[in-house]
């Protein structure tokens, strides 16, 4: 496979104006719609199709892709601004970049939130473009049992997400567990928690879960404050990124990129993982880890980069197998069928144009969403100035079209309040939402996994030690879950020490 | 004073025109059918091949349907019973229709909220392909080879697309009548389950026509065994296929249909089947349908409901019978 | 140990045997063939040995809690959140029968006195402004955007 050639004849072919232009579009479209919460990328790639039908197949993959990649830019803007995140692999985003808007830092988040984006994104398509063949058969041996072990690893990990007590934080990933398992069941088809509502027959939805959580919880936890506070500092310190923040950066972008990327391959949850495994790694390698969770810029840069990195990830197993590994790798791979096109293997020999011409694309699109992010941050920065007693009420409103467009039922509209008051309840009592949104999200995979896993094993635990891959990730998970416990016991043992000690 | 108060009117008069529009929108709707665009609803989400089938669907009836806009919808979940749910209760005007496969699983399961004559089919206008593959490197070249084994070695692995879908009963029933005691692994989905065939964590899968096809044209997956006969679908018209190796076993086809809610007006009803039956008949039509690997088969609604429908339930519900998915 | 915190736990405690038992009757299934309810059952039976693990330890010694106070919620306040939480419930259930327009107006006037404008004649205001800007945006803008949200705003 001749890159070089390959990569100069697909910008020869993105290189006209009415290509560059769709791609400008699609792009334009992403950060639209990863902007707004509620309206994902699918539900906007799945209604431009049809529009798409009239042009080359290159182009209209080229548009859609833009789409996907651009929204990761746009999610991050809302989870830094008014802490909702504007899908699942925004949600680690919230953490530290919410906390960073309240200090008047907005501005830097924003702006390394972007060039990590665009870093992560620019260095997955170059390893794309020499790795896509070997690694596609990677993507192919993780088997249940292995996804298994991958989902008990992001577990423990999700422990690490808090920045208050472990214990807490073990709480709330298995209540997002049972939480995720509310539905029919996809392997008997029975369903679970249901309790005869039709609603929830395909589970809580993610949306309402999310914007309950986050966006209705946040406001009812600012509604009981002291009225009228406008909840940021007006005078916003600088609009972007100084040194000290680029030096602290740098080593999480770098780590983040490899990371999405490899886990981007993976079908599933591979960019939300990629996004918390970032920050857990960044929280263990850092000097000042008790600054996570209250504005730490390291916890924006890493997680942002890698849900970009993954993106381009999610692009391996499509080109080179033409499986895809996520919902809208699907819708990808649905457009092209219905141009005639047919991925899998034989992708790149018979239209190597379309291989090319994706890849030389997202190069390009790359470029445009930090020329169209960057300016942006100065509106940003502005809008966070309104006062609040007037953005609450636009939030919301957003949040309930959000909610109600996925379904179009009333009924997202009324989990998504139960949620909402069922998040503030929670931040009273000093409960973390993260860790609960993200095993919510990838409880399924796990319990779906395990039981295929014994399916196929036949009743035998034998599987998850004899498969090599199965085997390491649940050693890392046990030695990870281990040194957590360790840490706790020896501070509540000093704790207790230091009680005695003062009584004594 | 006098400007707040001017402001205050725009405002009202502003929001009684928005009330007043909103509220005479109904009324403007009883005109010819179709006066508005008419929306197919898919019950799985957009990419998938249901989404695809629909589209090819919608554009042909727009032009066999004279001003008529058709657009398509997604309302995924639960296997399907969201997207029926949905339709068995919207207005039965014509204009919110249903592309699905069968729909009666759930209500054999007992986890429906409709009937089955709640939908009204329109008319089947295809059949779906499936196939049964194995990975590249498998020890079975032909279809016969993999039965030999398979008797030998009961409980051998075989992906599907889930427990309640067409695919998995139809192979099921082979299962059964062939004998071949296989033990079905669930999966969501034709990619989950190529993935399991490349890195060789299931003996064999069962799939659709089209994503099978792809995959083997490349040398990665072999299909073995097709459910219909290969050729009107655009597969190697030298796979066996149930009449040849099964001649006297019931099959299950994996019918698609249009389907509209009950009640839905006569004439409106037959002005979609004979846009269907036309549809059917285009060349075009025909082509695009089997690069899909699916198979034009137009079948008229009322033989649907009254012949093939129940022939299929009582099949598949003895499969579920066996199976101890119902009592 | 904080009441507030023994309330809690034995709120996870009680969800745990409630997840357990729901579990148990959807079936654990044979070791081959993991049922429905070996999951949640899993996942309930750790509620429990968490929760009891917690109240051991408060009962074992007594840690000075570190954490902060339960920040109490005043009567004004607790007014307000139910107004804002039961119209946002109502809002749900109204959207469909009622229609976009006459819900939205209601529920961002409550949402706008609740946030702090005092009169109700600024609130209804806004909310009036607010209706009538999205829903000319909206249905004059173009169809970019879902059939749900066009649905929402009374439209196909």
């Amino acid at each position: 496979m001749d890159i070089f050639g390959g990569l100069l004849s697909g910008f020869h072919n993105v290189f006209q104006p009415q290509v560059l232009f769709y791609c400008f579009v699609g792009v334009f479209i992403g950060t639209l719609v990863g902007v707004l919460p509620g309206i994902g990328p699918v539900g906007a790639m799945s209604i431009l199709l049809p529009s798409t039908f009239g042009l080359p197949p290159a182009t209209s993959i080229i548009m859609l892709a833009g789409i996907y990649y651009g929204a990761q830019y746009g999610g991050s803007t809302t989870s830094i601004l008014v802490n909702i995140p504007g899908e699942a692999s925004s949600v680690v985003t919230c953490i530290d970049g919410y906390q960073m808007a309240k200090r008047g830092r907005a501005g830097p988040a924003l702006g390394i939130s972007a060039f990590g984006s665009f870093i992560g994104g620019t260095f997955s398509i170059i390893a794309l473009m020499f790795l896509v063949y070997p690694l596609a058969g990677v993507a192919v041996k993780f088997g249940p049992p292995e996804f298994f072990a991958l989902m008990c690893l992001a577990m423990t990990v999700l422990t690490y997400l808090t920045s208050g007590s472990v214990i807490n934080a073990v709480f709330m990933v298995l209540l997002g567990l049972i939480l995720g398992v509310v539905g029919m069941d996809p392997i008997s088809g029975m369903p679970r928690f249901v309790f005869g509502c039709t609603t929830l027959l395909d589970g809580v939805g993610m949306v309402p879960v999310v914007m309950g959580l986050f966006g209705i919880a946040e406001v009812l936890t600012n509604l009981d404050e002291s009225q009228g506070k406008v909840m940021f500092q007006t005078r916003v310190k600088d609009l972007f990124p100084n040194l000290q923040d680029w030096k602290r950066s740098i080593g999480p972008i770098w780590r983040a990129s490899v990371m999405g990327f490899f886990l981007g391959i993976l079908p599933g949850g591979g960019a939300a993982m990629s996004t918390f495994l970032s920050y857990t790694t960044e929280k263990r390698l850092s000097k000042h880890p008790e600054e996570f969770g209250h504005g730490a810029i390291e916890g924006v840069a890493g997680p942002e980069t890698a849900n970009n990195a993954a993106a381009g990830g999610a692009f391996v197993p499509l080109l080179a197998l033409g499986i895809p590994p996520t919902a809208i790798m699907a819708l990808l791979l649905g457009a092209l069928v219905i141009h005639g096109v047919t991925p899998g293997p034989l992708l790149l020999s018979q239209h190597p144009e379309i291989f090319w011409g994706v890849v030389a694309s997202m190069y390009i699109g790359n470029v445009m969403l930090l020329g169209l992010n960057l300016p942006l941050i100065g509106m940003w920065v502005k809008v966070l100035k309104i006062p609040y007693r007037l953005l609450m009420p636009l939030i919301l409103l957003c949040c309930l079209i959000g909610s109600y467009a996925e379904n179009e039922s009333g009924m997202s509209i009324v989990i998504m309040v139960i949620f909402g008051v069922v998040g503030y309840i929670l931040r009273k009592f000093h409960f973390e939402s993260a860790p609960l949104i993200l095993a919510f999200i990838l409880g399924p995979i796990m319990e779906t996994n395990f039981r295929n896993s014994l399916i196929m094993s036949d009743g035998s635990f034998a599987i998850f030690v004899t498969k090599p891959i199965s085997l390491i990730l649940l050693i890392i998970s046990a030695l990870l879950f281990m040194s957590t416990g360790f840490s706790t016991y020896r501070k509540t043992k000093t704790k207790v020490i230091d009680e005695s000690e003062s009584e004594g | 004073m006098r400007k707040k108060s001017l402001i205050g009117l725009v405002l009202v008069v502003a929001f009684a025109l928005c009330l007043g529009l909103d509220m005479a929108k109904p009324v403007w709707a009883q005109q010819k059918f179709p006066s508005r665009p008419i929306t197919i609803f898919v019950t799985f989400a957009p990419g998938g091949i249901s989404d695809i089938t629909a589209r090819i669907w919608a554009r042909f009836m727009e032009k066999y349907l004279p001003g008529a806009t058709v657009v398509v919808d997604h309302k995924p979940g639960g296997g399907g019973v969201v997207g029926y749910t949905f339709v068995a209760n919207a207005r039965p005007d014509g204009y919110t229709l249903l592309n699905s496969g069968d729909f009666f699983t759930p209500i054999l399961e007992g986890t429906a909220t409709y009937k089955v004559e709640d939908l009204a089919v329109i008319a089947q206008v295809a059949l779906n392909g499936c196939v049964l593959a194995v990975g590249p490197d498998a020890p079975w070249k032909t279809f016969q080879e993999f039965v030999d084994y398979a008797k030998k070695n009961p409980g051998a692995k075989w992906a599907h697309q889930g427990v309640g879908t067409s695919v998995y009963f139809r192979t099921q029933n082979l299962n059964k009548q062939a004998g071949l005691k296989l033990i079905g692994v669930p999966m969501k989905g034709d990619s989950e389950i190529i993935s399991a065939l490349l890195g060789k964590h299931v003996a064999i899968g069962s799939l659709s026509a089209g994503m099978a096809k792809a995959q083997a044209d490349a040398g990665k997956l072999r299909i073995l065994f097709s459910f219909d006969q290969a050729k009107g679908f655009g597969l190697d018209p030298s796979l066996p296929y149930m009449a040849t190796m099964f001649p006297n076993a019931p099959d299950i086809e994996v019918g698609l249909y249009l389907v509209a809610p009950k009640n839905t007006p006569k004439d409106v009803m037959d002005i979609l089947e004979k846009t269907l039956e036309k549809m059917t008949k285009d060349p075009e039509f025909i082509s695009e349908t089997m690069r899909i690997n699916q198979m034009v088969s137009f079948v008229p609604g009322k033989v649907v409901m009254e012949q093939r429908i129940p022939k299929k339930m009582e099949l598949v519900r003895s499969i579920m019978k066996e199976e101890g998915l119902i009592k | 140990m904080k009441k507030e915190n023994l309330i809690v736990t034995c709120f996870w405690l009680a969800l745990g045997v409630f997840v357990v038992s729901y579990s148990y009757r959807l079936g654990l299934g044979q070791i081959h063939t993991p049922g429905p309810g070996l999951f949640p059952f899993a996942v309930g039976g750790l509620f429990i040995l968490l929760s009891l693990f917690k109240l051991l330890v408060a009962l074992v010694k007594k840690v000075k809690d570190d954490e902060e106070q339960k920040t109490g919620v005043s009567a004004l306040n607790v007014g307000k959140l139910c107004l804002v939480v039961a119209s946002l419930f109502a809002y749900g259930i109204l959207l469909e029968p009622l229609g976009y327009i006459i819900t939205t107006f209601f529920i961002m006037a409550v949402l706008f006195f609740a946030s702090g404008y005092k009169s109700w004649s600024k609130a209804l205001g806004y909310s009036a402004i607010v209706v009538v800007a999205t829903y000319f945006m909206f249905t004059y803008l173009g169809t970019r955007f879902p059939p749900g949200v066009l649905r929402y705003f009374g439209m196909y």
